[in-house]
């Protein structure tokens, strides 16, 4: 009964500490430069590569979706 | 960068993708600090590395040629119209913060302001920003300040939002990291699947006008569903 108790409470960990990573991988985000002309300057200025990830902000005409 | 929404970002996104080629949706590639391509040709990072583990090892080596200056950039990260950042918003799933003046002059003191919390810690990645003039809120259901800041909530198509929070022009940076905070809190975005979107979004014959046409020869038909 008590090794049962025992695995249920680590279940129960596991489940929570799954939800909150999902939470905070979720609410986690990327600081994204949104136009060429800022990122160049900002990438210029620092020294730093560029990464690039360009995409459409609709989907056959639908906005509101990438 | 968003495709299609601006005619010279356009011919930069083409030629890093199949010089030639039409430009597609989606564009990726990794460049050097003056826009050089080092890596391109694919339309996302799946499409060059395995996994995450290999894209992180590959911009580590990258990095590693460069100096690289520590420090946070200084400009706010805004997205060219309101329209548009109202749409950006609602693909993210962020709230939006808006920069409120008649003219250039009066927006940049507060563009400055506003761009100190944005590359926080607390607030990285966390909202879309724009700047304009109350004109430019007119698909922004309570929005009613001239001069100041604005917090919005996108609806589902970013066609429209809601404003969250106003603040005035002489608004502090603790006001502006307690506005952005809130707006956070309480923007619930509405979560479909990509299928389920497009579908209700044809349905409800909402259309989005680009600034120039999809080309993309993989990109489904518009309206679908009469």
């Amino acid at each position: 009964m008590k090794s049962k108790l025992s695995f249920l409470l680590l279940l129960l960990s596991l489940i929570c500490w799954t939800f909150k990573q999902a939470a905070q991988a979720e609410t986690d985000g990327i600081g994204w430069i949104p136009t060429w002309k800022q990122a160049q300057e900002e990438a210029a200025k620092k020294h730093k590569p560029i990464l690039l990830v360009a995409a459409a902000p609709q989907c056959a005409g639908v906005p509101g979706v990438w | 960068m968003m495709t299609y929404e601006s005619a010279s970002e356009a011919q930069i996104l083409k030629a890093y993708w199949r010089p030639g080629a039409p430009l597609e949706n989606t564009v990726f590639a990794i460049t050097d600090p003056w826009g050089r391509i080092i890596m391109g040709g694919g339309r996302s990072p799946k499409w060059v590395f395995r996994d995450s583990a290999e894209m992180a090892r590959t911009m580590d080596e990258i990095a590693r040629h460069y100096k690289g200056e520590s420090g946070l950039p200084d400009g706010l990260p805004s997205v060219d119209t309101v329209r548009l950042a109202i749409d950006v918003a609602a693909c993210d799933k962020r709230p939006l913060a808006v920069v409120v003046g008649k003219n250039s002059e009066e927006r940049q003191q507060l563009t400055r302001n506003l761009a100190s919390i944005a590359w926080s810690d607390q607030f990285i990645g966390k909202l879309v920003y724009s700047a304009g003039t109350s004109f430019d809120l007119k698909n922004v259901r309570g929005a009613t300040t001239t001069n100041g800041y604005v917090f919005i909530a996108p609806n589902l198509f970013g066609t429209e939002g809601t404003a969250l929070m106003q603040l005035p022009a002489n608004a502090s940076i603790s006001d502006l990291q307690r506005a952005a905070q809130l707006a956070i809190t309480k923007y619930r975005p509405q979560v479909l699947s990509h299928h389920d979107h497009v579908r209700l979004g044809h349905m409800e014959g909402i259309e989005w006008q680009t600034a120039i046409p999809v080309t993309d020869p993989h990109s489904p038909p518009r309206r679908r569903f009469p």
